[in-house]
């Protein structure tokens, strides 16, 4: 029975890992003792529940948010912030925790409030307030965190600011300071706490690709080839592929290391103001346009003829609905219709210059499914692979746009991330086709000899033989008989 | 070699069939198996109207074309299979792209060539999706010829579709399969296998998540859940090779019957609705089968009396040989071809439906890739070939294969209902040697 550290490299980009490899040499090695590949992310490929995808192996279906926010009811817009109390299940953490593991999460999104759970420690990430609040458990974790690396940096954002818009230097000074502390606090952990499961998340792999993008990639619409700033991206994964090899050096022969990301970041080449297309279109009209950008939340929506709006950042669009959501206008008998045509109509959006894209849309139940599908947008798009971001903003007056008052951003987020796992019992298996997110937790469990829980969507572990261990008989009331046969049925179709 | 000359016919060899946003329907045909090889002249799209009116065609060069695409341009994209390449073709039948002419040899950009493409979309990222049968891949690649992405582990596959969330569902027909690729080319989704499908041709995602499945030798079209249950199926003897599917308004499906040479739209309680066929019968048939000996010969063509030869090659060229060679006891026809396609003599018959009939002959063989056959194809009133013949899609019991010396081969078979007439055939599939003799075939 083996231990497992899990590193999660927020954002880490597959393609890039292989393309400086030779300058990477503890990745290099750990991909030719073990297993690596691409890992498919979640629709949409963001931050919250991607990781909470892999520590459930569930689809968001299954807890309910599709980005920062949520509804859980039929309102318009997604009013409610993201929080731990709201995963209904269990997380690994708390999956190992009942069966009597010691483990510590450390900066893992979507843990703030930190969960009271015995024998149990968390730090949590930079969806939490502020250091001023409770971000340990336990409490008392927080001196020792202080005492260790000085005042915890949340995030590479300073109070009143966001990264994107600081001084770049400054910025990515913070970034190093920050993913410092999480390596520190690591390794303290591996080598102080005797924890049977460590789960570290590093942010400074999303944001700097979020700054740097443009400075080595000269298919970056922002392409500056002259910068100083030109390795910099480089440089960070030669400093995470330094901790990665002294992180190993650390680990005993009992313990797994399974390094793996959320999604990628890759090339942004631009916006598509999402409303401002719905309301060119007819799908959507407001009561007056704004005079200034406005984001979905302060437009004035005139609901009574509006058929279709979208949220965020990424594309997620939903229909109003007659006796869903409260204005409901959208026939329930013209749903398909309109998301058919809606679908066509999005797939032949072309870029700025009239070159087409290679769009993809998801429809809400082909992909995801559980107790909380419903609440959850209807349709997801994927412009031109993600290469495309969305602005839920109106008053752009046109349909194509690059930054947001957010500030500037090169990265865009990629459906496939990286992952690569080594150590006792793994098989140097080499690269592997067809990861996804939800083999993260029954991976884990199958490397600590525990057994695959009902309802967990793929059973079978990043392996030598796709192992399967047993169904855990423990009391999951979390899906109906009908849920389960669903699932079941679905998971049928696809082999498993 | 000598060659029967038919009356030209419209539809020979239906493939494709496509509802348009004008409300015709665009067909491409094959061409014809009467005359010798492709004929040239003879493949074909067409556009018609509901009332039969050609509306449209274009035929210039095409051999063997597989598929056509109405585009939003008002353009079409052919897949012209025997001239291994793709083509772009305006209203007024200019040939606006060609894959022949990619980086100035025809070849993509990994240097190889378009082999035996058998369908093609036009995608919404601008790219073009094609299915390469003999290459057993399945490509997208950009104007210029540059593979995008491709997938090469099919065998043989038929009917690519690209789905609005990136995936790619086709029919991987020598598999027995349906199967849906992700981008990255993993299998996400199949439905298939030996005993479930039998050489599925097509098949399509519909907008409500099912999948619209021609599983052809078979001869049925099947819907089927993501999770593998058959929700609707169809299937008639009035059709021998249901080869495209594709579903319309109203949940309406139209299909290909191509040896049945004919165009169908159907409701789902399985009505027809509307079709599109041709009328076979432009000679008599003969009461009885005549000179199943081989003995009586035409001086001038040098073919037996009362025989019809034909060929059916999928790729062009090569040697056709029709000899005689004495047996025993009579003369025997030789038939020798070295290439894929199939080459036969025939022989058309008055025959009643519902009824046992015997056919017997004696076969010798020679280095045969795929098989020799004697075949009874039946056909009903309008001169379409019927399921429940005995042919290559519906062996019967008698195929001979590979090298082996006269042998007697023979089955007793009933005719479907609605058969007027019978197609008795000394038939070869793909390249090798066979003699046939004594072909004979009587009411029981």
């Amino acid at each position: 029975m083996s231990k497992v550290v899990v590193l999660g490299l927020d954002g880490f980009n597959p393609e890039l890992v292989q393309r400086w490899l030779d300058e990477l040499p503890n990745f290099k090695k750990m991909q030719e003792e073990g297993i690596w590949g691409e890992m498919q992310s979640t629709v949409p490929p963001i931050t919250p529940q991607a990781w909470t995808c892999a520590q459930v192996g569930r689809n968001p279906g299954a807890f309910g948010f599709w980005d920062f926010t949520y509804r859980d009811d039929f309102s318009y817009g997604q009013p409610k912030l993201v929080n731990s109390k709201i995963i209904k299940p269990d997380p690994l953490y708390r999956l190992l925790s009942k069966m009597g593991k010691k483990l510590a999460v450390i900066n893992v999104p979507v843990t703030y409030p930190p969960p009271n759970i015995e024998g149990a420690y968390f730090i949590t990430s930079f969806m939490t307030p502020s250091t001023d609040h409770d971000f340990t458990y336990p409490k008392e974790l927080k001196k020792e965190i202080n005492e260790l690396v000085g005042e915890y940096i949340l995030d590479a954002s300073l109070p009143g600011q966001n990264y994107r818009t600081m001084d770049k230097d400054v910025v990515m000074k913070r970034i190093y300071d920050m993913d410092s502390q999480r390596f520190t606090l690591l390794k303290h952990f591996i080598t102080e706490k005797d924890c049977d499961y460590i789960f570290t998340v590093i942010m400074g792999t999303d944001r700097m690709p979020h700054l740097f993008y443009r400075y080595f990639d000269e298919k970056h619409k922002r392409y500056d080839p002259d910068s100083r700033y030109q390795d910099t991206l480089k440089e960070h994964y030669k400093f995470v592929d330094k901790n990665v090899g002294e992180i190993r050096s650390l680990l005993d022969d009992y313990t797994v290391l399974f390094i793996h990301s959320d999604h990628s970041v890759q090339r942004l080449d631009g916006r598509i103001n999402l409303n401002e297309w719905l309301i060119n279109e007819g799908y959507m009209t407001l009561k007056e346009y704004p005079s200034e950008l406005n984001p979905f939340n302060d437009l004035k929506v005139d609901w009574a003829n509006t058929k279709a709006w979208a949220t965020g950042y990424t594309g997620q669009i939903y229909l109003n609905v007659k006796g869903r959501e409260s204005q409901g206008i959208v026939d329930p008998d013209d749903y398909y219709k309109l998301l058919n045509e809606l679908t066509v109509k999005m797939l032949e959006i072309p870029d700025d210059e009239g070159k087409p894209l290679n769009t993809q849309v998801f429809r809400k139940e082909d992909i995801h499914f559980g107790p909380y599908t419903e609440y959850g947008p209807d349709l997801f798009i994927h412009f031109d692979e993600c290469r495309w971001n969305i602005s839920e903003m109106v008053g752009y007056k046109k349909l194509y746009s690059y930054d947001t008052p957010l500030g500037p951003d090169d990265g865009g987020h990629g459906f496939y991330g990286y992952f690569c796992l080594a150590g006792p019992g793994v098989p140097a298996k080499g690269q592997y086709y067809g990861a996804s997110l939800l083999n993260v937790a029954p991976t884990v469990l199958y490397y600590m000899d525990i057994p695959v829980p009902r309802g967990m969507e793929i059973k079978h572990a990043l392996s030598e033989e796709e192992e399967v261990v047993e169904d855990l008989k423990t009391e999951e009331v979390f899906y109906s008989e009908d849920d389960e046969q669903v699932i079941q049925d679905r998971l049928a179709a696809l082999g498993y | 070699m000598q060659v029967s000359n038919e009356v030209s016919k419209i539809l020979f060899f239906p493939l494709d069939v496509n509802y348009l946003a004008n409300g015709n329907i665009l067909i491409t045909d094959g061409g014809s198996w009467d005359v010798g090889g492709w004929g040239e002249a003879r493949s074909k799209v067409l556009e018609i109207t509901r009332s039969g009116e050609i509306v449209w065609v274009y035929d210039k060069g095409l051999i063997f074309a597989h598929s056509a695409r109405r585009l939003k341009s008002g353009h079409t994209l052919i897949t012209d299979t025997g001239n291994n390449r793709v083509i772009e073709v305006s209203p007024n039948n200019e040939v606006v792209w060609d894959t022949s002419y990619l980086n100035n040899k025809g070849t993509l950009s990994d240097g190889s060539s378009i082999n035996y493409p058998n369908d093609a979309h036009l995608l919404y990222n601008g790219r073009i999706l094609i299915s390469e049968r003999n290459n057993d891949r399945i490509t997208e690649i950009d104007k210029e010829g540059n593979i995008c992405w491709q997938y090469d582990r099919s065998v043989h596959q038929h009917g690519v579709q690209r789905l609005a969330n990136g995936n790619t569902l086709f029919a991987d027909s020598e598999r027995n399969y349906v199967v849906e690729l992700d981008m990255k080319g993993n299998n996400v989704w199949q439905y298939g296998g030996d005993g479930v499908l039998n050489w599925p041709r097509d098949a399509d995602r519909l907008s409500n998540g099912n999948t619209l499945i021609a599983d052809t030798r078979n001869n049925r079209i099947l819907e089927v859940s993501k999770a593998g249950e058959v929700l609707w199926s169809y299937a008639t003897p009035r059709c021998s090779s249901l080869y495209e599917v594709e579903e319309g308004p109203e949940g309406h499906i139209l299909y290909s019957d191509c040896l049945g040479r004919q165009v169908v739209e159907i409701d789902r309680h399985g009505n027809i609705l509307w079709t599109f066929r041709n009328y076979y019968f432009n000679r008599k048939p003969l009461s009885n089968l005549v000179n199943g000996d081989f003995a009586e010969i035409d001086p001038d063509i040098q073919l037996p009396k009362y025989w019809t030869s034909c060929i059916y090659f999928s790729e062009r060229g090569g040697s056709i040989k029709v000899d005689r060679e004495e047996t025993e006891n009579s003369n025997a026809v030789k038939l020798e071809t070295d290439r894929r396609g199939f080459l036969m003599l025939h022989q058309t018959l008055a025959a009643e439906p519902k009824r046992p009939y015997l056919i017997k002959g004696i076969i010798k063989s020679k280095d045969l890739e795929e098989f020799a056959q004697i075949q009874a194809a039946f056909l009903d009133s309008e001169g379409s070939y019927m399921h429940g013949s005995i042919s290559a899609n519906h062996p019967g019991g008698f195929l001979v294969k590979g090298t082996q010396d006269w042998k007697e081969v023979g089955a007793v078979i009933w005719s479907p209902s609605e058969a007027t007439a019978v197609d008795i055939r000394c038939f070869l599939m793909n390249s090798g040697e066979a003699w046939f003799s004594n072909i004979s075939f009587e009411a029981l």
